[in-house]
């Protein structure tokens, strides 16, 4: 049986002393005297004999100076409390992972389901340069200007009625999202009228419904009117101003900014409600803009916080990767070149990565925050996990392509399906379905017994490079990875003290 | 560095360490040890201590040498580093003043939460579910002086209501099966007369197939009256089916001994819990379960109306019991957010009416109401499940409110939630 340690030792950049025992789920702050103890215990050194060793005072600790033998020996004694009390014991990681996923689990997921989302078309009357499904990326079906039929649609949602009105379903009440997605999906509207009028008309027990979707807006002057009343979700594609904007050109290489700007602003002047509570914006970070010029952007012309994401960085191609990390930018960084950086960060708080990081921590390596009342209740009643951080298929999102593949979601490659829906019904087989994940798990098994993330891990094993032979997972963490993975979070929060209470009180893992 | 006047000292107190804070009343309990610090009136403690709550400070605050002269402050410092509560740690080793992960409680899925926005208290709402008790029937034929009540303090038989009345299995069949995926840790149950129960037969066969402990309780007197059917019960699933063997006073040992005799035998896994309404019964209790050499008894204290003062006077929790029992930081954080005695737990008596707790109104009818529904109001609304100490008098006002045990029965029986002998001074 291989172990790992339960007791990490951080030393932050600013020379604080932290202790966090991974099986109590516990940060400490730690006396220098008590750090350099516990630093000699995780070392293997036998401390008894070198407390037996210490007659006289001072006592010498490099590099922290001297400290008086009574207060060794105080600071010895707290370590043999936490000791007793069941701090710094080992996992056995291997047991901590769920062996492997059954039928019956992918059943409860797609029951569970938050959102399904339908590849309406793969048609776009754009031709972004750094699209998901452009010429940088290669880990996608071919666009064939096809629509996803109807039909294969409606087979869907009946396959769900079923199981949502089914006692697999643990909800009632609960809102699932129904999002369409493109190309760009308001190229097959009909589609989308059709699907939301069907789903209007079906009697669902437990279930209520929100509509969203993406759009890059150049036919919102058409059709917002449906959109409006039906309160659909709007995510626009802009990355900013018309400068920043070069890489979002229609079929011919022109421009579009103006259009998109004018079809938003007279959206906000028609439906100035609709537009407040159910219109927000997402910019793809790239060469060409900033964080700090796409949040002034937003804020000012229509009082938007936006998302800002970076390009996907699996599946490129070989011949274009060199032009691929040009146009890639960070947000982390980009937001760190801001003048007024803190100022951004307050306000976009959890939309930024660095929040999500420490949110991320917070939340689940730390005692106080649970996932539901029963968790609390009943400690050690979570399911367990499974390796990688890999959500278990469809227990987010269903993902069905415009060729009738369904997957859990659309930030993996296609082929990467686990079943299909047509016109003449569905087929998705729960046992082959999680056979093919565990067949997947099993290639990061061993790597995820070692890692020391492995609770907070976030790599998806499909979005991995040489998935089919060997892959090597580039989020694995060895003690002292983790330690500074924890390390670079605490002097996050120390220096932004206010976020701490902020982020448990605001933020909610749904 | 977060030290305007560059003072020597940080103070900080461990997150192993709750923190109560009312008014002028302090209290510090170590988690680890059990060892508490209490403090009344000490305005500069009281100063020092919210300072460290304080949402900015992060339980670490800067101390200057000054402040440690005043012998309040120093002995206030000396006795949490002494009890291991925190430490005073000089600021020369660091740029930045540090932090503790302080102790905020967030469930991701606390109805305060699920009240936002697009999201429902409905949401995951058949995990909450956890328990499950049954009254099957109201049939006996024996006239227990405490029918009436007792069942409303603790798990106990009762044929007081809707005589003749018994638990409708196929309404119960289809409750079941809603009960899919919910993960129930236990299930009781009762009667009355549970071998009077018509489909019990039936009933065993449905509880064949939940994996989580099942308790039957059981009158001695009535034991007495079905050792064949005792048989039928310890053949089924002998490793997770539990008999409780309900004693009530006056006792009638000419027909408790065959029973206990029996019980406490082989094929049974049996806890024998004696009801006790006086010093005398708790007596002659321990002299029973001294006699037949009873493994582990329980001896339930209950309420009749006219002794009142067993409860107020007697068995008064004291302080050193409550933090004797050494309840661990997840104990605590669980009584801030529910009722650890109620919550996830439902009772259908035999009239079909469905509660969270039997002492308050209905929460559905069986066959009528869905579980989904019966689970979503109590969820709403509360009463039973996420009903704290911090939310009723007195308690609400004391600083042991959560080291203290969770509201119980017997609380609302007498109309009094501080069984305890302490005084209420903030």
């Amino acid at each position: 049986m291989k172990t790992t340690k339960a007791c990490i030792l951080i030393k932050t950049k600013d020379g604080n002393h932290y202790l966090y025992d991974r099986v109590l789920k516990r940060f400490h702050l730690l006396h220098p005297v008590l750090f350099h103890i516990l630093s000699q215990v995780n070392t293997g050194s036998n401390v008894e004999a070198w407390m037996e060793g210490i007659k006289n005072d001072p006592v010498e600790l490099p590099p922290y100076g001297n400290f008086s033998r009574s207060l060794v020996m105080h600071f010895y004694r707290k370590y043999l409390l936490l000791k007793a009390s069941g701090y710094m014991g080992e996992i056995d990681q291997e047991d901590e992972f769920d062996s492997t996923l059954s039928a019956e689990t992918i059943r409860y997921s797609l029951a569970n389901v938050k959102q399904i989302t339908f590849e309406v078309t793969d048609r776009c009357n754009l031709k972004c340069k750094y699209c998901g499904y452009g010429d940088f990326y290669e880990d996608y079906d071919r666009r064939e200007n096809k629509n996803l039929d109807i039909r294969s649609a409606k087979n869907l949602l009946d396959y769900f009625a079923e199981i949502w009105n089914s006692p697999w379903n643990i909800s009632h009440r609960r809102n699932i999202y129904i999002s369409f997605y493109g190309g760009e999906p308001l190229l097959n509207f009909p589609f989308i009228k059709e699907i939301i009028e069907y789903l209007k008309q079906k009697k669902f027990v437990h279930n209520h419904f929100t509509f969203s979707m993406t759009t890059n807006g150049m036919l919102l002057n058409k059709l917002i009117d449906y959109l409006a009343e039906n309160n659909v979700k709007l995510l626009i594609s802009l990355d900013g101003d018309e400068e920043n904007n070069v890489y979002r050109v229609d079929l011919n290489g022109n421009p579009v900014y103006s259009k998109i700007i004018r079809n938003i602003e007279d959206l906000k002047d028609t439906y100035p409600g609709y537009f407040k509570d159910h219109v927000n914006f997402n910019a793809v970070l790239q060469n060409k803009n900033s964080v700090e010029g796409v949040y002034h952007f937003f804020k000012e012309r229509f009082n938007k916080i936006p998302s800002i994401n970076s390009l996907n960085t699996s599946g490129i191609k070989e011949s274009r990767k060199q032009e691929f990390w040009e146009t890639y930018s960070n947000v982390s960084d980009s937001l760190h070149d801001s003048e007024d950086y803190s100022m951004i960060e307050k306000d976009m708080f959890i939309k930024l990565p660095t929040l999500q990081g420490v949110s991320i921590l917070l939340h689940q390596l730390n005692e106080f925050a649970f996932s539901d009342y029963r968790e609390l209740l009943v400690p050690g009643v979570a399911p367990k996990r499974i390796p990688t951080g890999t959500c278990v298929p469809f227990s987010k999102k269903v993902f069905v392509t415009v060729n009738g593949k369904i997957l859990p979601c659309e930030r993996i490659g296609q082929q990467f399906y686990f079943g299909n829906v047509s016109p003449d019904g569905i087929e998705l087989d729960e046992e082959e379905a999680a056979e093919k994940y565990n067949n997947s798990i099993d290639k990061l098994r061993k790597q995820c017994n070692r890692c020391y993330n492995h609770k907070t891990c976030v790599q998806c094993v499909f979005n991995l490079e040489n998935f089919n032979n060997n892959p090597v997972c580039k989020g694995f963490m060895n003690y002292s990875q983790f330690s500074g993975h924890l390390a670079a979070h605490i002097d996050y929060l120390e220096q932004n003290r206010d976020m701490y209470m902020k982020i448990m009180k605001e933020v909610v893992v749904e | 560095m977060n030290n305007p006047g560059n003072l020597p000292y940080w103070f900080t107190i461990d997150t192993y360490v709750h923190i109560t804070v009312k008014r002028n009343w302090i209290l510090l309990y170590n988690s680890l040890t059990g060892q508490t610090l209490e403090f009344f009136n000490a305005p500069k403690i009281t100063k020092l201590v919210k300072r460290l709550l304080s949402p900015g400070n992060l339980m670490v605050i800067p101390l200057s040498e000054e402040e440690l002269s005043d012998p309040d402050i120093s002995g206030f410092v000396t006795g949490i580093s002494e009890n291991f509560m925190g430490d005073l740690i000089e600021t020369r080793f660091s740029k930045q003043r540090p932090i503790q992960v302080m102790p905020v409680v967030k469930i991701d899925k606390d109805v305060k939460y699920l009240k936002r926005g697009h999201r429902s208290v409905g949401e995951s709402l058949k995990l909450n579910l956890t328990g499950l008790t049954l009254f099957l029937n109201a049939e006996c034929k024996m006239d227990c002086p405490m029918c009436s009540q007792a069942f409303r303090q603790t798990n106990c038989c009762t044929a007081s209501q809707n005589r003749g009345q018994e638990i409708d299995i196929e309404k119960l069949r289809g409750f079941f099966a809603e009960m899919k995926n919910c993960n129930i840790m236990n299930l009781n149950i009762l009667g009355g007369d549970i071998f009077s129960y018509s489909r019990l037969a039936e009933l065993l066969g449905m509880l064949h197939k939940f994996s989580a402990p099942t308790y039957f309780y059981l009158h001695y007197l009535n034991a007495h009256l079905h050792f064949p059917e005792l048989e039928t019960i310890s053949r089924y699933k002998s490793d997770r089916y539990f008999l409780k063997l309900l004693v009530s006073f006056p006792v009638q040992k000419e027909l408790l001994a065959p029973v206990l005799k029996r019980v406490l035998g082989e094929g049974f896994k049996t806890t024998v819990i004696f009801i006790v309404k006086s010093e005398e019964e708790f007596n002659a209790a321990e002299s029973i379960a001294a006699m037949y050499s009873i493994p582990e008894p329980l001896f339930q204290p209950y309420f009749d109306g006219s002794n009142r003062e067993l409860f107020e006077k007697d068995l008064a929790i004291a302080r050193e019991e409550i933090t004797g029992a050494k309840p661990s930081l997840t104990d605590i954080y669980a009584r801030q957010k529910m009722n650890p005695r109620d919550f996830g737990r439902l009772i259908i008596r035999n009239d079909g009416r469905i509660y969270a707790n039997v002492n308050r109104s209905s929460t559905g009818i069986l066959g009528s109401d869905s579980l989904y529904d019966v689970i979503y109001r109590e969820m709403i609304q509360g009463k039973s499940w996420r009903r704290t100490r911090n939310n009723v008098m007195p308690c609400k006002k004391c600083v042991f409110n959560l080291l203290c045990p969770p509201l119980s029965n017997l609380e609302i029986i007498l109309g009094r939630n501080n069984l305890c002998n302490i005084e209420i001074v903030s």
